[in-house]
């Protein structure tokens, strides 16, 4: 157990000699009086005189425990077990500090978001055990200061700290890079015991869908504490993940919880006209409401009519002007809408789980408005954004020909009665124009797909196998059709989605294959028929065979993407012609690195990885030779086996970024950290009131005490306490 | 009457003070002593008045000076003079001076002592007050700076408690006997020789001695003191004054005690003692009681929560006075 405030600990001690010396002043003092039958008294030797002095033990014991209780309460007491604490002095910590032009953005109150942020730090600060082990972070990093790279103690933070200040220079990816060198750090750890990193941030601007992307040590927990409540983030599918031990537990959209009420500031000031419609869930859909705000002549606007109470979601903010997209740290991002899919036909029946859970991700997915949590209570939502094949009618071709082709998502679920109808309508659809999604899943049989469509595509079906360790998927570059404009690091965590279950796909000349893993098997197959196509994704939309729908932000952006270069494909071929040919990345790099290193005091050799070099005392590591380096870490050591540290290589040759860790001994960080900040994404106010409220009871305890004591102290010989005498 | 509203000593207490003449006469007052044969007239020193010469009168008590000037024949009557005294004796030992307020031994000891002499002076009988201390009185005030009219007035109380150890029926000697009586105090350390002397040398006729003490003075000093007296033909009565908490002490309760003899203290739980201290105390109640009924001396043990007149009701049953 340790202590947050242990100068509570110290003057509660204090303190105790409050009832102690209220006791002792009215001990048990042998009345004095004159006596004149002394000759009547035994003999000295016989009397027996009790050595009682305090009296009233129970009434001094409840008063010590009050006290008692009271001095905790303020010392604020932090469990651990005995691990933690036998690592007490070794903890160790890293905090990553958003610094982004954004959080100059103030909240109700008129306090700033930076104002609330460093209020964090410094309380968390001031909370850290004093030998603490502390690196900090802060992206962009600041240029004008000597920003130390190592590990300090708190106190030595303090007045970096102070000199922080918000930069306009912002980097998207500079959160996520910042946490690849604090997980990099806690790599070292080889140890069960949960360490932290705690992210400072108010989230804007992608920050948690970055977080997201790193792959971290399974020991490490990444706390995130958000300034101010939470506010209008970008409206693209975003999954915020909540990392613990490593591993991504839960999932909410950005958008979860609702927008709040209340006046929000748009910085910088931006033009246009904002589009904001309001909907709620419910059984018939969508009931849209819009208003206009010009945000040009009203940089504040209020958004009093919302509010989780009524239940009311906004639902949708967009600019009608493109421009109005700022740079990265806007405040409210403008959300740039995917192009809508006009339809979305699914196979008939939506009796069996699977197809509904199907649905239900897909349609999220589609959705860019959703919220994302792991209820599917509102599946039945999107179905309304479906045209069943069932109910396929005269009506619904019109409006099939009307609009053009549609997506077509068609579950595995193939053994009904109306199967041979459905997949008989669905290839006249994408024969029509239309793309068909087949998902598959548990019910995946091979003869059946062989039946079904082996006439029509040029796959030989196989049977299903297990992947114990998930195999990552090939390289994408920079060319790919449907991943091509990624960001290369978002591209390069692609390849680590996790697959349990695959089925084993030969695929012939016919077809096209968008993702294939790392052994050659096939992730996502397309087959052009017709004017349209059929795309066959080697696993399950829901969670049967794959986790990837929860374990990173990867999946809706893909849904999203390929339901894109599915229309964009048909239309740029204009419905005939064969998919082109995606472009994958090679697997290796030929790089030139220009590493940064600690340096050293004379030229030292220097290997990294398998290739050694020279490193300058200016920090310069030079190899001997042109290297080739695989994507990935490497190890960064000296010639005699020391460890200096982690060199992590991106993926494109032209954004040969070597980032770095220095290769001290990583500590434990304390899990009292974490627990300290797990509960500090609430807004501000509540935290204040939370403070208020316990800190008023607090001295509300310690008056009392006070004042039964002083009544006592003071009290005249008639008191309770006397009289008892 | 009394015994229908006995009078307190509490009752006459006045801001921790008392006045013993007044408290005495009051007291005395509520007696009946009408069976007493004094007035006396006969020899004596004092005139009580004239009448008419009678034949058979002695010619001695003849008023000559009367006849020279009327020509008439006058006999003078005197007050006859009892060959009683009374010697009452106050212990002044420091033991006495234990209790509160109208409990205190002293006080009450002194106001009984008022009320016996308030009595023998109804009797005209010769009163003297004896000391176990000689006391060079210098009053409460011992500033250098004293006025005159203080010095003076304690000239006359030592003057007034020097004289009190005089027998004497004289009406003034009364007022100077409660004045005494009022400025007495006492003494620690006295010693049973000094305060128990020989009484042939203050009592050379026979009479009555009273002895009031808290009874802790040595029982054999005591007894031949006693048996002293009883040999000059002295009747002896001796009052035991006592606190009820000497008497009776609490039950439990932690106390340091300060001796009043010697100032030495001790610090005692009443529950572990209190057993031990009534077995003394009944012992030593059982051999005072014993020795002087030995002597033939008449003993009224006297708990100073009693009301004073029925400790002079029970003085007078044991003296059949009353």
């Amino acid at each position: 157990m340790s202590f947050l405030n242990p100068w509570a600990l110290l003057i509660g001690g204090l303190a105790l000699l409050g009832p102690l010396w209220t006791h002792w002043i009215h001990r048990a003092l042998p009345k004095r009086m004159k006596f004149g039958s002394f000759q009547w008294i035994p003999e000295p030797d016989t009397l027996r005189r009790r050595r009682k002095n305090l009296r009233y033990w129970p009434l001094l014991l409840l008063r010590m425990a009050l006290v008692i209780l009271a001095a905790l309460a303020f010392a604020k007491p932090q469990w651990m077990n005995l691990q933690g604490l036998e690592s007490r002095e070794r903890e160790t910590a890293v905090w990553i500090v958003d610094r982004s032009f954004s959080l100059l953005a103030r909240d109700e109150s008129g306090e700033s978001l930076w104002e609330i942020q460093m209020a964090n730090m410094i309380k968390h600060l001031e909370s850290l055990h004093p030998e603490t082990d502390l690196r900090i972070l802060p992206t962009p990093k600041p240029v004008s200061l000597d920003w130390p790279e190592g590990f300090l103690k708190p106190a030595e933070w303090q007045g970096f700290l102070n000199k922080l200040e918000p930069s306009s220079f912002g980097d998207p990816d500079g959160i996520s890079k910042s946490l690849r060198i604090g997980a990099l750090a806690f790599r070292e750890l080889n140890t069960e015991w949960p360490q932290g990193i705690v992210v400072y941030s108010d989230f804007q601007n992608h920050a948690l869908l970055k977080l997201e992307e790193v792959q971290l040590p399974e020991s490490v927990a990444v706390s995130c504490v958000k300034a101010g409540p939470m506010k209008l983030e970008n409206h693209t599918p975003t999954f915020v993940s909540e990392v613990k031990d490593g591993l991504n537990t839960s999932k909410r959209s950005a958008l979860d919880p609702p927008v709040e009420s209340g006046s929000y500031r748009v910085f910088p000031p931006a033009t246009g006209v904002l589009k904001v419609t309001e909907s709620r869930p419910q059984e018939n859909g969508t009931t849209p409401k819009l208003e206009q705000i010009d945000a040009a002549n009203n940089s504040v606007f209020e958004l009093n009519y919302l509010g989780a109470d009524d239940g009311v979601w906004i639902r949708k903010l967009e600019w009608d002007q493109e421009d109005a997209l700022a740079e990265d740290n806007v405040s409210y991002d403008v959300f740039a809408a995917p192009r809508p899919v006009p339809f979305l036909m699914a196979e008939p029946g939506m009796s069996g789980p699977s197809f509904e859970r199907e649905l239900f991700f897909v349609g999220k997915a589609l959705d860019p408005y959703s919220g994302w949590d792991d209820s599917e209570a509102e599946w039945s939502y999107y179905r309304t954004s479906f045209v069943s094949i069932r109910d396929w009618n005269q009506r619904a071709q019109s409006a099939f020909e009307e609009f053009g082709p549609r997506l077509t998502l068609v579950t595995p679920d193939l053994s009904s009665g109306d199967a041979s109808r459905i997949i008989e309508t669905t290839l006249d659809l994408v024969e029509s124009g239309a793309t068909a999604w087949f998902f598959l899943g548990d019910d995946y049989q091979p003869e059946v797909y062989q039946r079904i469509l082996g006439d029509v595509c040029d796959l030989q079906f196989g049977p299903v196998v297990d992947v114990k360790s998930s195999a990552p998927l090939e390289a994408v570059g920079a060319s790919h059709p449907v991943w091509g404009d990624w960001d290369s690091s978002l591209r390069r965590w692609l390849r680590r989605i996790p697959i349990r279950r695959r089925a084993l796909i030969e695929m012939g000349s016919g077809a096209q294959e968008l993702a294939r893993f790392e052994d050659g098997s096939p992730l996502i197959l397309a087959q052009s028929h017709g004017k349209g196509s059929i795309v066959i994704w080697n696993t399950s939309a829901d969670r049967e065979w794959t986790d990837w729908q929860t374990s990173g932000a990867l999946f809706a952006p893909t849904i999203i993407r390929m339901a894109q270069w599915s229309l964009d494909r048909r239309a740029l071929s204009g419905g005939d012609g064969g998919p082109e040919s995606p472009v994958l990345a090679k697997g290796t790099i030929t790089a030139q690195p220009n590493l940064i290193l600690p340096a050293f005091d004379q030229d030292s050799r220097v290997r990294v990885g398998e290739h050694e070099g020279t490193l300058s005392p200016s920090g310069l590591w030079t190899p001997d030779s042109e290297v080739e380096l695989k994507p990935g870490l490497e190890e960064i050591v000296s010639v005699d086996g020391a460890r200096i540290g982690y060199a992590v290589w991106n993926l494109d040759p032209e954004e040969s970024l070597c980032e770095y860790t220095s290769g001290i001994a990583i500590q434990r960080q304390l899990e009292s950290q974490r627990r300290a900040l797990s509960g500090t994404e609430q807004s501000v106010s509540a935290l204040k009131a939370d403070r208020q409220e316990s800190t008023l009871w607090k001295w509300l305890l310690i008056l009392a005490l006070v004042g039964w004591n002083f009544e006592i102290i003071f009290a005249n010989r008639t008191s309770p306490l006397r009289n008892a005498a | 009457m009394l015994e229908d509203h006995p009078l307190k000593l509490e009752d006459f207490l006045s801001e921790g003070k008392l006045d013993f003449q007044w408290l005495a006469r009051q007291m005395v007052h509520g007696f009946q002593f009408g069976a007493h044969r004094s007035p006396f007239r006969g020899a004596g020193h004092e005139f009580l008045n004239r009448r008419e010469y009678q034949p058979g009168d002695p010619l001695k008590f003849v008023d000559w000076k009367y006849w020279a000037r009327s020509n008439q024949w006058f006999v003078k009557e005197f007050h006859r003079e009892t060959n009683r005294a009374c010697y009452l004796f106050l212990d002044q030992s420091a033991s006495m001076d234990f209790g509160e307020g109208a409990q205190n031994k002293w006080l009450y000891a002194r106001a009984l002592a008022a009320c016996l002499v308030a009595t023998l002076e109804q009797a005209r009988d010769a009163v003297s007050l004896q000391l176990f201390q000689k006391d060079d009185f210098k009053g409460s005030n011992q500033n250098s700076a004293q006025s005159s009219s203080e010095t003076s007035e304690l000239k006359f109380i030592r003057s007034a408690i020097e004289s009190s150890r005089i027998p004497s029926a004289r009406p003034d000697h009364y007022d100077t006997l409660f004045m005494a009586l009022e400025h007495l105090r006492t003494f620690s350390a006295i010693r049973p020789e000094t305060a128990l002397s020989d009484p042939t040398e203050w009592a050379p006729q026979k009479g009555l001695s009273v002895l009031v003490t808290d009874g802790f003075l040595p029982l054999d000093s005591l007894l031949k003191w006693c048996g002293d007296l009883k040999s000059i033909e002295h009747e002896v009565a001796v009052f035991h004054i006592l606190n009820p908490d000497e008497w009776d002490p609490p039950a439990s309760g932690e106390f340091a005690l300060e001796e009043l003899e010697t100032g030495a203290e001790l610090e005692l739980e009443w529950a572990s003692v209190r057993e031990g201290y009534l077995k003394k105390r009944d012992t030593a109640i059982q051999n005072l009681e014993a020795g002087l009924r030995q002597e033939e001396v008449d003993y009224c043990r006297i708990l100073t929560n009693e009301p004073l007149s029925d400790a002079l009701r029970r003085f007078f049953e044991v003296r059949e006075l009353y």
